[in-house]
């Protein structure tokens, strides 16, 4: 039961950036549902996606906001920005376009956001590797450059979808673990929610005694 | 229930309530009601619009400050499934745990908090039966899915169920028939309500009734007993009582198909042989269901998360082993066995849509924003309401005599807002209307086609909206393709025009040079492909591979950009056309309606940044005028003057928002232009009037704002929103003075906004830009 005021003890707050149609919403779909979404419909503002993972046996709730990419939308977007822990950047492997933008993306990315801002770009798409347009060495060389995490993956086949979020998570988690991300400071992105689970819930919390009756 | 009270404290000695001490017996059902609606999100395109079930509410824990209420609600549909005849006989034969003898049974985990609170429920629950033990489940026939996972035999018993009595139209039991009025003590009121068909196809199993003769008896347990092995709602407690003994599985027909004025949301009593066939939706839910059986036969799941104890985005968290284990899908999550701890929820709402405040919506939202909302159609809210009143005068009484404690807390968490709306706070002419049908559209017509009298039929839209067969021919003007004015022979010529002007503009794209072609594809074509292929495919209009909409939607798109290129393509601009395509099913007079929506009407703003600007500036004054407490509050918190909250709302007028239905009623109020060319901004104020208490009540930042209203779409009630809208316009043009900001707002609306002949004094509030000498300034 979700009786306890907070099953959880850090809320990282996350943003998927990235031209429109590179698969952000599809990404946030294939990592809270575990399932491709064919015609997920385009984001228009912001749309929210949370999970609870597990990092170093701290429960994390991700709070991904999903952005809208169309360039006319880039002044609301940058709103979303404040207080991100954690940034995937996304672009599609099979149109350089996206590719090309990326340093505009990253330009607001790291203006916008705080410097523990954690980044991570992931080229999307890669099941269509015959439509290929960009490689996988140039992007992990842009990546390298400019500091951030990277890998290729598809939001259709759930490869590597999973592994770029918990990634971003354990290197924020890292930050906080190695004090270069104060949790007393404004707009880290993160939230420290202290487990004291009162009596009453301590009853209600799941997963207890296997010996349970089934009554 | 205030019987259910009254009877409790006779019993207990006590008349004045004010003394009861002792809060309800631990493990007590204070409430139970049938067809308690939830609403699948229309995504879930296979499942029925209304999902009913059965929810109670039973006490829990022991001590003073411990107890809390779990409320729970078993979908109809999962009663059904386990409807195994002999299951349930003998274990009805055996006391409900009404009370747990044993109080720390309700202490060790969830998992037998769940268990025994479902049998609790149900009645049905057989004690020790060690059948099914992957997982723990219980056997009673009221949990749901896991039952159903585990045991591949409870399952099978689905199909024979849906096959052995193929019901049809008026393929009804004279049997049923007969009992219909005594079992249904609902039916009468809930003729004419949508959800006929889905409600009606379900049987909810409920147990024998051999005990119904201690009916009346005023010892609260076997009372209590009672109403459970009954499944009988407390609102028709009276009807009860008078109620003959029933014979044990009864079955009742889909009467809702034969005249509907009988039952589709009662407690339909039926067996497993006698089972009838669900409507088609429901067979698909059945086998999706059946399909995430192996799922969830998984031993290592927990019963809280079989039992979808949780709100959606904390189902990871259950599973503490750590190890990866498949994420539990949407259909289940929104719809299938839910129980909650209404304790340790963050607030709790009631909705009242309704003149007698006895239907509406039980909202609970939870910590994080996550709201589970229970429809009741047919009554039964107002008893809620008593209950929840109750129990906090129960435990406010009761702390009075705790020292310390965390009392204050406990009786937060229940503040119960009744947020109806009351005839009187309505626009006077409210309920007046109903939609614009065929006689009335005709009323306005003359013989000559133009209608006569404008404002009063935008007037009529404005409050009763249009009939959907009337679409096709009323938007046209609404949109400002035709002047009401016309005649049907100048719309002929008009249409004839506009035709050959369309034929232009594609021709005009046709005939790009290779670079144009290029430049026009990179700045508009990629875009609008992508889209196209992901709007509203839900829409049996739009759905399906290649279907040849998609590609009438991408041409009047492109054409838009080529007629009026600094405009382009904004993304969101094929969610305001595919509406309009799915109602009027003409390439040409679609693009002429959607130009006269993009250029004509003002609350469609292209997503520039200065006429949203225009918008949200209108919308923060009125804000300030309209809802001071929000508006206070909005001052106080960082970065919240942006509402971003607010931005989709404006930008697709609500269409994600509501559901089509409800959306294209809103829109139409819009477009009625009556009073007010910014209604959309009224109907934003509404949202946030009946909404947004949480906001200000807990100082939510605007991170949380957005995340807050974000949760609400697609579950928010569009009729209490429409009149709450109508209400703040009524007021607004009521006031004695507005600001000179709220000047333009109600110039630009023509004739009509002032029209009561009340003109309100203008004041200037000194907020211009230099320079400029407002002409409002005393």
């Amino acid at each position: 039961m979700t009786s306890g005021p907070y099953n959880y003890s850090y809320i990282f707050k996350y943003i998927i950036i990235g031209d429109m149609g590179v698969g952000k919403s599809c990404l946030l779909h294939q990592f809270t549902e575990k399932k491709f979404m064919a015609d997920c419909p385009h984001t228009i503002g912001v749309e929210f996606g949370t999970r609870i993972i597990e990092v170093s046996g701290q429960k994390i709730k991700l709070q991904i906001w999903d952005t809208a990419g169309q360039e006319r939308f880039r002044a609301v977007t940058r709103s979303y920005y404040r207080g991100a822990a954690g940034a995937l950047m996304v672009y599609d492997i099979t149109r350089r376009s996206t590719y090309n933008h990326l340093s505009s993306w990253l330009t607001d990315a790291r203006n916008l956001t705080n410097p523990n801002t954690v980044i991570f770009l992931i080229g999307n798409k890669s099941d269509l590797e015959a439509q290929r347009d960009v490689t996988y060495e140039e992007a992990k060389q842009f990546a390298e450059e400019n500091g951030l995490l990277f890998l290729e993956a598809s939001a259709k086949t759930g490869e590597h979808v999973e592994e770029a979020f918990l990634d971003t998570a354990r290197k924020i988690y890292q930050n906080i673990l190695d004090g270069s991300l104060d949790l007393n400071a404004a707009e880290t992105g993160v939230q420290h929610k202290p487990s004291a689970p009162d009596s009453n819930q301590a009853n209600l919390e799941p997963g207890g005694g296997k010996d349970s009756c089934s009554c | 229930m205030a019987n259910l009270w009254k009877k409790f404290s006779d019993f207990l000695g006590i008349s004045d309530p004010e003394f009861i001490i002792a809060p309800p017996l631990e493990g007590e059902i204070i409430y139970c009601k049938n067809n308690v609606c939830v609403h699948p999100p229309p995504q879930l395109t296979y499942l029925p619009k209304h999902l009913p079930g059965y929810m109670t509410i039973r006490t829990h824990g022991s001590g003073y400050l411990n107890t809390s209420l779990v409320l729970t609600w078993i979908p109809n549909i999962s009663l059904n499934l386990h409807a195994e005849k002999d299951s349930v006989v003998s274990s009805t034969s055996e006391s409900s745990p009404v009370r747990l003898d044993d109080g720390s049974k309700f202490s060790i985990d969830s998992k037998e908090d769940n268990v025994s609170h479902d049998s609790a429920v149900g009645g049905f629950h057989t004690d020790g039966d060690e059948k099914h033990t992957e997982g723990s489940s219980p056997v009673s026939l009221n949990v749901s899915f896991q039952d159903s996972g585990i045991g591949d035999g409870d399952s099978r018993t689905v199909k024979p169920d849906r096959k052995s009595v193929p019901s049809k139209e008026g393929d009804t039991t004279t049997e049923e028939d007969g009992k219909g009025p005594t079992i249904n003590g609902e039916g009468a009121d809930e003729a004419g309500l949508e959800d006929t068909a889905e409600d009606g196809g379900l049987a909810m199993r409920r147990g024998s009734s051999s005990e119904s003769s201690t009916s009346g008896d005023l010892q609260t347990d076997i009372m209590l007993h009672k109403l459970l092995e009954r499944h009988q709602i407390l609102a028709d407690e009276e009807r009860e009582e008078n109620q003959p003994e029933r014979p044990t599985d009864l079955e009742l027909p889909e009467q809702q198909q034969d005249g509907s004025k009988d039952d589709d949301d009662n407690q339909s009593v039926s067996s497993a042989s006698q089972g009838s066939e669900y409507p088609e939706p429901f067979n698909t839910f059945l086998k999706n269901l059946k399909e995430t059986d192996h799922m969830e036969s998984d031993p290592t799941l927990s019963p809280a998360w079989l039992h979808n104890m949780m709100f959606p985005d904390n189902a990871i968290s259950l599973f503490t082993n750590g190890q990866q284990v498949p994420l539990t899908n949407p259909r289940e999550q929104l719809c299938g066995v839910f129980a909650v701890d209404l304790c340790h929820m963050r607030s709790l709402r009631i909705f009242f849509s309704d003149e007698s405040c006895t239907s509406g919506q039980f909202v609970i939202a939870s910590r994080e924003s996550q709201y589970k909302i229970l429809h009741f159609h047919h009554g039964g809210l107002d008893k809620l309401a008593e209950v929840f009143e109750h129990w906090q005068h129960c435990i406010k009484s009761l702390n009075r005599d705790q020292p310390g404690g965390e009392t204050t807390d406990l009786c937060r968490k229940f503040t119960i807002i009744q947020s109806g709306l009351k005839a009187k706070d309505c626009h006077p002419e409210e309920g007046i209307y109903g939609p614009v049908n065929e006689e009335i559209w005709k009323s306005y017509v003359n013989e000559r086609g133009q209608v006569e009298e404008p404002y009063a039929l935008r007037k009529a839209i404005f409050f009763g909206g249009i009939d959907k067969n009337l679409r096709a021919e009323i938007w046209p003007f609404l949109l400002g393709m035709f002047e009401f004015e016309s005649s049907e022979e100048d719309r002929l010529e008009i249409e004839k025009t506009k035709t050959a002007e369309y034929e232009e503009i594609k021709k005009k794209r046709a005939s790009m040079t290779k670079e144009e072609k290029e430049l026009f594809w990179k700045n508009v074509r990629c875009t609008v492909e992508k889209d196209v292929i992901r709007t509203d495919r839900s829409n049996p209009y739009f759905h399906g591979k290649n279907n040849p909409n998609l590609d009438v939607m991408c041409n009047i798109l492109l054409n838009y950009a080529v007629y009026n290129p600094a405009q382009g393509y904004n993304q969101g601009m094929s969610d305001l056309l595919a509406p309009i395509m799915v109602e009027l099913q003409n390439e040409c007079e679609s693009f002429w309606c959607f130009a006269s929506l993009m250029e004509n009407v003002i609350f469609v703003s292209s997503p520039k940044d200065e006429d949203m600007e225009r918008q949200l500036a209108y919308l923060r004054e009125l804000m300030k005028l309209m809802l001071p407490g929000f508006w206070k509050h909005l001052e106080k918190i960082e970065n919240s003057m942006e509402l971003l909250f607010c931005h989709r709302w404006i930008l697709l007028c609500f269409k994600r928002e509501f559901p089509e239905a409800d959306a294209l009623r809103i829109w139409e109020a819009c477009w009625a232009h009556y009073q007010t060319d910014y209604f959309h901004l009224f109907v934003c104020l509404a949202i946030i009037a009946l909404y947004g208490d949480d906001i200000v009540q807990q100082k939510l930042p605007a991170d949380d704002m957005l995340l807050h209203f974000s949760n609400l779409s697609m579950q928010m009630n569009a009729d209490l929103v429409l009149r709450k809208a109508r209400a703040m316009l009524h007021r607004f043009r009521t006031l004695p003075s507005i600001p000179c900001t709220l000047d333009d707002l109600c110039r630009t609306c023509g004739t009509g906004m002032w029209d009561s002949g009340h003109s309100p004094v203008v004041e200037c509030v000194g907020s211009h830009e230099e320079g400029y000498r407002c002409i409002h300034i005393r």
